[in-house]
């Protein structure tokens, strides 16, 4: 007779066995890196922490750093200014993005190499990307006031960082170069489900060109579209490293979003109970976005 | 409603020939169905039709104005698609009236023209539905709305049926027969089913490797075959094919008898030296109720219907391979209308009335007779 093993995963009560032991190392180092910094952060957020040290006494339970933050002109200004650049660069990103995906979804000679240009952008790291965007935009050397004079928009360089909307636009601009092929490559992907005789039947119909993008194309992108734009708004929201290397949140604060305040609240004002307010307050921000988005955009339709 | 006049339409794709010169008048009303094995170029002819695909060369016309290069929207046409091509964003009532719609036709006449076409079709109460929450059958009915809608000057129907299990398939057949008749509308169907083709058609057009085999109505497709493959491909069970050669005067062997046929001795010579004579006899013209030739087999296996039963046996000396291996291999079959229990192995006499034996010349499976 066989031996039995000692622990048999093929034994169909132990399915499942097999499944959570696969799971368990993930679940482990998520809950170490991420389920216990965020505990920790909302723990602080309730406290007036200036300085967080390992195994220093607890601070009395208090509600004064969401009441400071509440009160502040600047905090509201900065939830404007993340508003803004979510709004715009998730537009900017997705109208790009759809028309890019359209373009190459095509049939043409060198459709590859155009395909591989549209995704290139999000292969460059982002701090390199910035870095390059910064010297684009220099306001001495940068090859976008050379072109704003060649083209007759300026009569001299522009001092792009100094001036509290061009910063804004230079940071949304940078933002959706490096985000829209994200939304290429998943509209692309979404494109060729698409069956090809739901255009052949409204050809048939005699709808033009811009009908059947208006009432095939995009209807049946929804689902795709939907969940791509909810990643798009998370990662504006969370995006630390443009802006950041690009203006550190100003000129007079015009590019502070609330992941660049709550970094300088920590680690430039030392203020680490007010900054974990801030990061719960962004938390929370996002979980609702993403939720109500998601709850609209992903309704199955087939 | 049209004539369609198609005049040597052909398509290559490089050095393929997919579709050769293709000619066919299609009169007002007519119900034509293009059928044949896949590859036969049954469905890019109704592509080029509808304005999907750019035909190669040759004109086509419909009602007179030439369409050629007309953009499918403008050449007043519908098509049922096979898989139905229904919008699954849209509702029923929305996706009737999509075509209207991109016409630019006021809402009230679209509303009025759809809630006609789904009285017709019987859909009423499924106007507000999405396609997800219809069944097969329905999502068909919804799909030949959308094109009866339109009121256009032709169908054309890709395979439309071929997505419904077998049941359905009958009932919607009869049912788009009956559409046709009612309202009249020059139709071409395209399909792969014999059965389809035989029920359905006013004219069939029987398609192989890009080349017309014959047009014809069904009866005269049954009855008179002008070559091999179309008597292979019409027909349930298909026709047997016997490898034979020629008697005396106007006449062949058959199971060691002398059949006589109505064709000429020199012809039966010729076609004998070109590539040997085939003689093809339908399953149901074999009976057992003796009278024209006879012969003696073995069955070696039968099947039942309840109402009739299917007889194989071995064709022995007279066994063809022409077509493909597969159709040597079952060999011959008789549909026999017999109700007494027949055993396999024993003995069984047979007949066949000599004038329904077709008879085809080997190599170029022209028919004969």
């Amino acid at each position: 007779m066989r031996k039995r093993k000692l622990i048999d995963l093929a034994r169909p009560s132990r399915q499942h066995w097999l499944g959570y032991i696969l799971l368990a190392p993930a679940v482990i180092l998520v809950a170490a890196i991420i389920a216990y910094p965020l505990l920790i952060s909302i723990d602080i957020s309730f406290q007036d922490v200036k300085l967080p040290r390992m195994g220093a006494a607890r601070k009395p339970f208090t509600l004064e750093n969401y009441q400071d933050l509440f009160s502040s002109p600047e905090f509201w200004h900065t939830c404007w200014v993340t508003l803004k650049l979510v709004v715009v660069v998730t537009t900017a990103c997705l109208a790009v993005g759809l028309a890019t995906a359209l373009l190459v979804n095509n049939r043409f000679r060198g459709r590859r190499i155009a395909r591989l240009a549209v995704a290139l952008p999000w292969a460059v790291p982002e701090v390199i990307a910035t870095v390059i965007f910064a010297w684009i935009f220099d306001s001495s050397f940068g090859l976008m006031g050379w072109l704003f004079i060649k083209l007759g928009l300026a009569n001299q360089m522009v001092a792009w960082f100094s001036d509290t909307t061009a910063a804004f636009w230079v940071v949304a601009t940078t933002m959706v170069w490096k985000g829209y092929p994200f939304v290429s490559i998943m509209c692309l992907a979404g494109l060729q489900s698409i069956p090809e005789d739901f255009y052949n039947a409204a050809k048939v119909d005699g709808a033009s060109a811009l009908q059947r993008l208006r009432w095939i194309t995009i209807p049946s992108l929804m689902p795709v579209l939907g969940v791509t734009m909810v990643l798009v708004v998370l990662w504006v929201f969370r995006d630390f490293s443009i802006i950041k290397v690009l203006t550190d949140g100003g000129p007079l604060k015009a590019t502070q979003t609330l992941s660049i305040m709550t970094y300088n609240e920590a680690f430039g004002f030392f203020k680490f109970g007010y900054a974990s307010a801030v990061g719960v307050i962004t938390l929370l921000l996002c979980v609702i976005a993403s939720m109500a988005m998601l709850g609209r955009g992903s309704k199955a339709m087939y | 409603m049209a004539s369609i006049s198609i005049q040597n339409v052909y398509k290559n794709y490089g050095a393929l020939n997919v579709l050769r010169e293709f000619s066919l008048e299609i009169e007002d009303g007519e119900f034509v169905v293009l059928v044949g094995p896949s590859g036969c170029g049954k469905s890019t002819m109704l592509k080029i039709l509808a304005g999907l695909e750019p035909a190669s060369g040759g004109r086509i016309l419909i009602g007179g104005r030439d369409v050629t290069d007309l953009a499918p929207g403008d050449r007043d046409i519908a098509m049922v698609f096979q898989n139905y091509a229904l919008y699954p964003h849209l509702t029923v009532r929305d996706n009737i009236g999509f075509g209207l719609k991109m016409r630019g036709i006021p809402a009230a006449e679209i509303r009025r023209r759809v809630d006609e076409a789904a009285r017709i079709l019987a859909v009423e109460h499924l106007l507000d539905r999405r396609p997800k929450q219809l069944s097969g059958g329905q999502r068909q009915r919804v799909a030949l709305g959308r094109a009866i809608v339109r009121e256009p000057q032709a169908f054309l129907m890709d395979e439309p049926l071929s997505n419904l299990d077998a049941k359905l398939r009958v009932h919607m057949r009869a049912e788009i027969s009956a559409l046709h008749k009612r309202i009249g509308v020059t139709t071409i169907y395209v399909t792969h089913d014999q059965i389809e083709a035989m029920t359905m058609a006013d004219r069939v057009v029987i398609m192989k490797d890009g080349l017309i085999q014959q047009i014809a109505d069904p009866d005269t497709l049954f009855q008179k075959p002008k070559n091999l493959f179309v008597a292979s491909f019409i027909g349930s069970p298909g026709m047997n094919f016997l490898s034979t050669a020629p008697a005396d005067g106007a006449a062949i062997k058959l199971f060691g008898k002398k059949v006589p046929v109505n064709v000429s001795a020199d012809r039966l010579k010729q076609a004998h030296s070109n590539g040997g004579i085939v003689a093809g006899i339908r399953p149901e013209y074999i009976s057992t109720e003796g009278g024209g030739t006879e012969f003696i087999v073995r069955p070696s296996l039968i099947e039942s219907l309840g109402s009739e039963k299917y007889v194989y046996f071995d064709a022995g000396e007279h066994t063809f391979s022409g077509l493909n291996d597969e159709e040597a291999r079952k060999g011959l079959i008789a549909r026999l209308a017999h109700s007494s229990p027949l055993a396999e192995g024993e003995e069984l006499k047979l007949s066949f009335d000599p004038a329904r034996v077709h008879l085809f010349e080997g190599r170029s499976g022209e028919a004969l007779n």
